[in-house]
């Protein structure tokens, strides 16, 4: 039996409910699972993601993450802990997207929707099912994070994205991600990120066909492809083709990849172009902007 | 649209339009029929037009050159 007094070092203790494993590559590692850290959040008061970082930051891998270490290491880990990404919509990109940065283990997600799942949803949302229909989205999104992965903090925030309340929702965060459905609201957002500068990774979807970029502050942006007045909202031809299930996944699974990027400062984000995928006819396009 | 690049020779961008027009409006028609929409549908009209990477709307002037990449990217805005 192990002497787990709550007057226990931190230290001592996640040494002593952690184990130690060989990785396929022969590399040793010590990794801690996920009765033990809720263990140790429970016997130091703290809260489950501040529990994981403290494993982390004593180089001790929860198991949960164990199969990102091999891409983005244990200090790209604790960076993902530690930062806020906020998602801009919970539908059927932002749906995705929240499923995977959950699993992915970010810290804090802000979520923004004001919508209630509807029964055209279900095709392609991965939040929707037939059981949520007519629930906020931002709190079935929170409920199946919970269910997910009980460390991350949740900001669930049931409002309509306007120009006077988006920089209250989004400061601190390290990325904002693009799950929205219309382009005014997008322009609204992407301008707030660039003033607060924060990275902002836009992606769209209509029938086969998706795009996607990363516009950090004082890159060229949507202003520059879509070339919209002030008031216009500017459809695309999803209004014809609608919103297939796997063009949502495939890019709203891009962006993610942008958002490990930006935090961990690993890889290359697709900055200044863009990106334009046609599955219909199997064709990936890139687009420098001037 | 039966074409991802190709060269053409044209004055101005007028003439690029009705190239495109001419070329692939057809086939856009087609594709946009075949999902129920009814109404006559321009592809030039429904797409962001870049020339070298930015929105011809955007160009107080265009003078096409030798060279010059003209994008068309269908409009795409969903969620």
């Amino acid at each position: 039996m192990l002497n787990l007094a709550k007057d226990q070092p931190l230290d001592i203790m996640i040494r002593k409910l952690s184990k130690s494993l060989v990785t396929p590559d022969k590399k040793k590692m010590r990794v801690i699972d996920l009765q033990s850290v809720r263990l140790i959040a429970s016997k130091k008061k703290v809260t489950r993601r501040e529990a994981e970082t403290f494993c982390l930051e004593s180089d001790v891998v929860p198991v949960r993450y164990l199969c990102n270490i091999g891409t983005i290491g244990v200090e790209g880990q604790l960076k993902l802990l530690r930062s806020t990404v906020a998602v801009c919509g919970a539908g059927g990109l932002g749906g995705t997207i929240i499923e995977l940065l959950a699993r992915q283990g970010i810290g804090h997600l802000v979520i923004i929707d004001n919508d209630r799942f509807a029964e055209n949803n279900l095709n392609r949302q991965i939040l929707a099912t037939e059981s949520d229909l007519r629930k906020s989205k931002v709190n079935v999104a929170a409920a199946r994070v919970k269910k997910i992965n009980s460390a991350v903090v949740i900001s669930a925030l049931n409002k309509t994205i306007d120009s006077k309340n988006i920089k209250e929702s989004i400061i601190g965060a390290s990325v904002v991600l693009d799950g929205l459905d219309n382009l005014k609201t997008r322009r609204i957002v992407a301008r707030a990120c660039d003033e607060l500068r924060i990275p902002f990774v836009h992606g769209a979807i209509a029938g086969f066909s998706g795009e996607l970029m990363t516009i950090f502050p004082g890159d060229k942006g949507l202003d520059d492809i879509w070339a919209l007045s002030v008031d216009e909202n500017g459809c695309g031809i999803e209004t014809y083709t609608g919103n297939p299930a796997a063009t949502a996944a495939v890019i709203a699974a891009w962006e993610v990849q942008e958002a490990i990027k930006i935090v961990t400062g690993i890889g290359t984000p697709v900055r200044n172009r863009l990106i334009f995928l046609d599955f219909a006819d199997s064709t990936f396009d890139e687009i420098p902007l001037s | 649209m039966g074409a991802r690049t190709i060269t053409v020779n044209v004055d101005s961008i007028d003439d690029a339009r009705a190239y495109v027009e001419t070329n692939f409006g057809p086939v856009f028609e087609k594709r946009i029929k075949s999902i129920g929409v009814g109404k006559r549908q321009s592809i030039w009209d429904n797409s962001n037009v870049l020339l070298n990477g930015t929105n011809i709307k955007l160009l107080n002037r265009i003078d096409l050159k030798d060279g010059d990449k003209l994008d068309l990217l269908p409009r795409v805005a969903g969620g």
